[in-house]
């Protein structure tokens, strides 16, 4: 397929998702927005975690942590002075007399988690493997324990609760196609062909001049920022951040929706984590008629574990969805139905 | 110190747990020389190849290359520097594609800013083809342009060693070390890797240092042979010479 068409293809993908975006604000009742936000979330979170794990190979468990992180700047930055002033004492003056809007809260959120990913990686990514996995579980555990004792600026256990509402899909679909589109040019460039030297084979790499702990550190950052950037969009959705909300249940999800959509594939995470999201709401209903509580969630697994019997690697393996591709599969089943 | 010679070493040693497996190393290597290294099993030849490439902090001694101290750099600068290798145990980016894994040596010299790679400048995408073109050229010189597109793993044990040389080479080494490239090679094989190490050699202006058990390949390539045995160099001088000297004979065959 030349070129131009597989561009005019994506502007026009890119097109009918905004159109899509704008029928929804438009029409859609307040629970079709809302599932759709977290569909945009839920693919920010996945194609980052990603992009560390699947592409750099880093076995983070870490990475709501920086959600967490994102969230609480997020917070922070956007409740309304008057409450600042009553809850968050711990704040300085000048910024518990200001009321940020989403854009900086955004900025701030994700630059943040990603000086966070900075220093913690310079330490912890000295380590590969189940050790990496445990170190960064570890981060994960002193973020939440910090936001639930830090009293005098995340309100502890009770939470920074009636935050404004300024999260609408407009803001969340452009910050997951901004997140695919930077993951997707990393990945195909020299920066992402180091990531996944190192991620074969470390000391082959570094055999071809490859400085590998800096290129594991670039990939945790911009990981690390987009997470961030998901955990304002998540809070300013909500209106609530507790420390709870961002521990081992929405870890386990992502970890779940990247390795169903397949490591190394970040147009499968997106494939992915869209499904899984509307999978949920599904079951979801169908529990509430049932009235069976908890089946959603004994359903949601079965899911996962038929998925990884039946393909071990993956939805897309690591594969990325092409126009090429959709071409190829469409004159593969043309052949085979009569 | 040492500007007459490519790749000086002095007074090189490591020792593990006690076991000395360098011990007293030296050599002074001029440019445009393929140096064999032979030796028996576990006598320190790798070790030494780690050492030279900075996979391995030696206890004492120092390595030149260029006149420039390169002792205790990290392996990624001495191979911008202009040392790259291959690995015994072959060690490939065995998910990626064999042109990938050229183009991840290539890149060595070319490397975009992290801000050209997200908005795809124009000099991005003109040096992304360059790279492109360069690995291909590569490729076709180890004639496995057929197989650019398959994984790495995917390929032929013959093919996976020539992958590893065209690797090294693609990150534009001054000094190339191969570490037993005709391991596990017939022949007729050994005879064609013989043949492109010396085309290789002229093409590139190569200075080749070579570990190989295999005489078919050391005698008619390396104008110089040093023998290790137990990390301590016991010989060295043309492949004649090595082939009288009674403490080689000793080393691979034992007292008699």
């Amino acid at each position: 397929m030349r070129p131009e068409r597989r561009s005019f293809y994506t502007l026009a993908a890119i097109g009918l998702f905004f159109l899509g975006i704008c029928l929804l604000e438009m029409y859609g009742s307040h629970y079709d927005r809302r599932v759709a936000n977290l569909m945009m979330i839920y693919v920010i979170l996945t194609v980052s975690l990603n992009l560390s794990n699947g592409i750099m190979g880093i076995s983070s468990l870490g990475q709501i942590g920086f959600m967490s992180i994102g969230a609480y700047v997020a917070a922070v930055l956007t409740l309304p002075a008057g409450l600042k002033e009553r809850w968050l004492t711990g704040l300085p003056h000048w910024l518990s007399t200001i009321q940020a809007g989403l854009l900086p809260a955004m900025v701030l959120a994700g630059v943040l988690a990603a000086v966070v990913a900075f220093l913690v990686g310079i330490v912890i990514l000295r380590l590969q493997g189940v050790f990496a996995a445990v170190a960064t579980l570890g981060f994960l555990i002193i973020v939440k324990v910090i936001a639930e004792n830090w009293m005098s600026v995340t309100r502890g256990g009770r939470g920074i609760s009636a935050l404004p509402a300024y999260t609408n899909l407009w803001w969340t679909g452009a910050a997951a196609l901004v997140t695919i589109c930077v993951v997707l040019r990393i990945v195909k460039s020299p920066h992402g062909r180091s990531m996944l030297a190192v991620r074969e084979h470390d000391l082959a790499a570094q055999s071809i001049g490859i400085n590998a702990p800096r290129i594991r550190l670039l990939a945790f950052v911009v990981s690390a920022f987009f997470t961030g950037i998901a955990g304002s969009l998540w809070a300013n959705l909500i209106g609530v951040v507790s420390p709870g909300s961002f521990y081992l249940w929405l870890t386990l999800l992502i970890i779940i929706m990247m390795v169903v959509g397949g490591m190394g594939s970040v147009t499968g995470s997106v494939i992915s984590a869209a499904g899984f999201t509307i999978l949920l709401e599904l079951l979801r209903g169908f529990e509430n008629r049932i009235a069976v509580y908890g089946i959603s969630y004994i359903l949601f697994a079965a899911v996962f574990m038929l998925v990884i019997i039946f393909r071990p690697d993956g939805v897309m393996g690591d594969r990325e969805f092409s126009w090429t591709l959709l071409q190829r599969a469409a004159a593969f089943s043309r052949r085979k139905s009569p | 110190m040492g500007t007459d010679f490519l790749l000086k070493i002095d007074a090189l040693s490591v020792s593990f747990g006690g076991v000395k497996a360098l011990e007293n190393y030296r050599l002074n290597l001029e440019a445009s020389r393929i140096l064999g290294i032979i030796g028996p099993n576990g006598a320190g030849k790798t070790t030494l190849f780690n050492l030279i490439t900075g996979f391995i902090r030696p206890d004492t001694g120092r390595v030149f290359f260029n006149g420039r101290n390169i002792t205790r750099w990290e392996p990624y600068r001495i191979a911008r520097q202009g040392i790259t290798r291959s690995f015994q145990n072959i060690c490939l980016f065995g998910r990626l594609s064999v042109l990938d894994n050229v183009v991840a040596g290539c890149q060595i010299r070319r490397r975009p800013s992290f801000a050209s790679t997200l908005f795809r400048t124009r000099a991005f995408l003109r040096d992304e083809k360059k790279l492109q073109d360069r690995a291909r050229h590569l490729l076709s010189v180890f004639g496995l342009e057929q197989q650019a597109e398959r994984r790495a793993m995917n390929l032929a044990y013959g093919d996976q060693r020539r992958l590893e040389i065209a690797r090294a080479l693609a990150a534009g080494p001054r000094l190339l070390m191969i570490d037993e490239p005709a391991a596990g090679m017939n022949p007729k094989e050994t005879q064609d890797l013989l043949d492109l190490i010396l085309e290789l050699k002229a093409r590139f202006s190569l200075t080749i240092i070579l570990i190989e058990h295999n005489m078919n390949l050391v005698m008619p390539l390396c104008e110089t042979v040093q023998v290790l045995n137990y990390g301590r160099l016991v010989a060295e001088g043309t492949p004649a010479q090595i082939q009288r000297n009674p403490e080689v004979i000793d080393a691979y065959l034992g007292d008699r």
